[in-house]
């Protein structure tokens, strides 16, 4: 097996299967059913592509990773932490991820997580309201959301406002089904789309997660 | 005019045009930190708030506000890039543990109390396969799971045969001292499950006629526990609005009306409710609807504590004899 960086981003490999990976900034941590291993003395972690939607993006060429060593990331929807503990590995020590879910059972795995991973910082609060974090997060490069639900659209666009930074890059992952499951998906990212672009965002690119993701996409956007 | 922002580190004055500002460090304690996430203002901060302070974003109690996002973004470029991290770390340890309530208790219970009994009813019947070899003539005569291994429980073949009066068993003749025993010793771990089963179904019923009395006596305490699981919380289940929870728990049925136009689904788990399985078919309908608005207004009382069961039930009662009698 032969591992070389992404062009897309220099911290992210690829094999010649074409499988993802990261190189794992935690010694031996293994975050969820990945596969971890050495490679030239030094430890990568599978990125699986079916576990992460960011992955799966990349893979279904969004063109453009926009994620750097020492970014401060909003992570809305962080759940367990499978695809934010790759951002952690990207961004390095220097970086931070501020994740924010509202549920406190699935906070309850990340917390393990974040003992070894000094680079984020889990909230339990609502994305809904983001001013209810005001006191803790600061302005950020990046805003990464993956929430289901309805509305998901206006809490990505409220948290836009607050914390991402002019020129900063949003990764907005779309999904079909919780937003309405009797609309034909591609009307939904239509929709999506024209909201975006109301909000005088920049949509860079929008990739369907099929067959990783059944009726997801994956927006990337600039903040003009 | 003066602009304020509390952070971690202390609290940011800013001047009119959010471009300079004097930092004031505290340190808060994670007490301090839930009270500003709900919107109370820690007693060392109030000290320094003059008058013409204007909160940025940040919505406290009797203090002046906006939530102007220009002015936002602004004061959060200015503001420092520093935390905590084992103060945020314990800080999302305590809010993890102040969120276990009894909205939770009563949703594993209801849930631990499904799933033992598909296991129980799995186990039993593989049991009673097994037990045929040595006396099928017993788990003939008695259908009730429970009631079975009630019976068969510390007692051989000699003994039920006399108490049933049965002459000829087709059980075989090879059962051993060991083949007998594993057979009682199986038999004694289902006993004790039905016995779990029942104690956890005391537990629930109890639970929920201190947690949620109205509900309780409205939708009975299962299905009220069930209502509750399914929306995730009394609050939950509270807010939604009637129509719903008519049909909580059929929501298989729902999408197949929302998506492949198949007919819409009468009622969910209130279709165990007593009032709605001694009514005809025809009207059921009518009653689920009943039932659920009065089930929401019974979660409604019981968030605000108060005992209106008398007052609902009647008017059920009322409605249940109504569609009893219609023709």
């Amino acid at each position: 097996m032969k591992l070389k960086p992404l062009k897309e981003n220099k911290n992210i490999f690829i094999d010649d299967k074409g499988r993802l990976y990261t190189k794992n900034l935690v010694k031996g941590q293994k975050v969820y059913t990945e596969k971890v291993f050495k490679y030239n003395n030094e430890e990568y972690r599978e990125w699986v592509l079916k576990k992460s939607k960011l992955s799966a993006s990349i893979k279904k060429n969004i063109g453009l990773v926009p994620i750097n060593e020492g970014d401060r990331v909003l992570y809305l929807g962080i759940a367990a932490g499978t695809t934010a503990s790759h951002i952690s590995d990207i961004i390095g020590n220097d970086g931070m991820i501020f994740g924010i879910d509202i549920a406190p059972r699935i906070l309850r795995e990340l917390v393990p997580i974040i003992y070894k991973r000094d680079n984020i910082i889990g909230l339990l609060n609502d994305s809904d309201k983001p001013d209810s974090y005001l006191h803790i997060v600061p302005k950020v490069d990046i805003v990464y959301q993956d929430v289901a639900q309805p509305h998901q659209i206006k809490i990505f666009l409220e948290n836009i406002d607050y914390y991402l930074k002019n020129r900063g890059y949003g990764f907005l992952a779309v999904k079909a089904r919780s937003i309405n499951v009797a609309k034909d998906p591609k009307e939904i990212f239509k929709d999506v789309r024209k909201s975006l672009e109301d909000h005088s965002l920049n949509i860079l690119k929008e990739v369907r997660l099929e067959p990783y993701h059944k009726d997801h996409a994956m927006f990337l956007i600039e903040n003009k | 005019m003066t602009y304020v922002l509390v952070r971690l580190d202390g609290l940011y004055i800013f001047d009119d045009d959010i471009n300079n500002f004097k930092l004031k460090e505290l340190s808060f304690d994670i007490k301090e930190l839930i009270d500003i996430e709900s919107r109370k203002l820690p007693d060392k901060i109030k000290e320094l708030i003059k008058d013409d302070y204007i909160f940025i974003g940040q919505k406290f109690e009797n203090y002046r506000y906006t939530d102007d996002v220009k002015i936002i973004r602004k004061a959060l470029e200015k503001v420092k890039d520093r935390y905590n991290n084992e103060l945020l770390l314990n800080l999302l340890k305590e809010k993890i543990s102040n969120s276990v309530s009894k909205d939770e208790l009563i949703i594993q219970a209801i849930r631990f109390l499904d799933n033992l009994n598909k296991s129980i009813n799995l186990i039993v019947e593989m049991f009673r396969e097994w037990y045929g070899l040595y006396f099928p003539e017993i788990s003939q005569n008695i259908e009730d799971h429970e009631k079975f291994v009630k019976t068969i429980l510390n007692k051989k073949r000699e003994d039920l045969i006399k108490e049933y009066n049965i002459k000829i068993t087709m059980g075989g003749k090879i059962f051993d001292e060991a083949d007998y025993n594993i057979l009682n010793n199986i038999g004694s771990h289902l006993y004790n499950l039905y016995t779990l089963r029942k104690n956890i179904e005391d537990y629930i019923e109890k639970l929920m006629k201190e947690y949620a009395p109205n509900l309780s006596e409205i939708a009975t305490p299962n299905i009220g526990a069930r209502l509750i699981a399914l929306a995730g919380g009394l609050k939950d289940l509270s807010s939604l609005p009637s129509s719903t929870i008519q049909i909580l728990g059929a929501e298989k049925a729902l999408f197949m009306h929302l998506t492949k136009k198949a007919k819409p689904p009468k009622h969910g788990v209130i279709f165990n409710h007593p009032y709605l399985q001694k009514l005809p078919q025809k009207a059921r309908g009518a009653m689920a609807r009943t039932l659920a608005s009065k089930i929401s207004i019974a979660a409604r009382a019981d968030i605000n504590k108060d005992i209106i069961y008398d007052k609902l039930k009647a008017e059920l009662d009322r409605r249940y004899e109504q569609l009893k009698n219609r023709k």
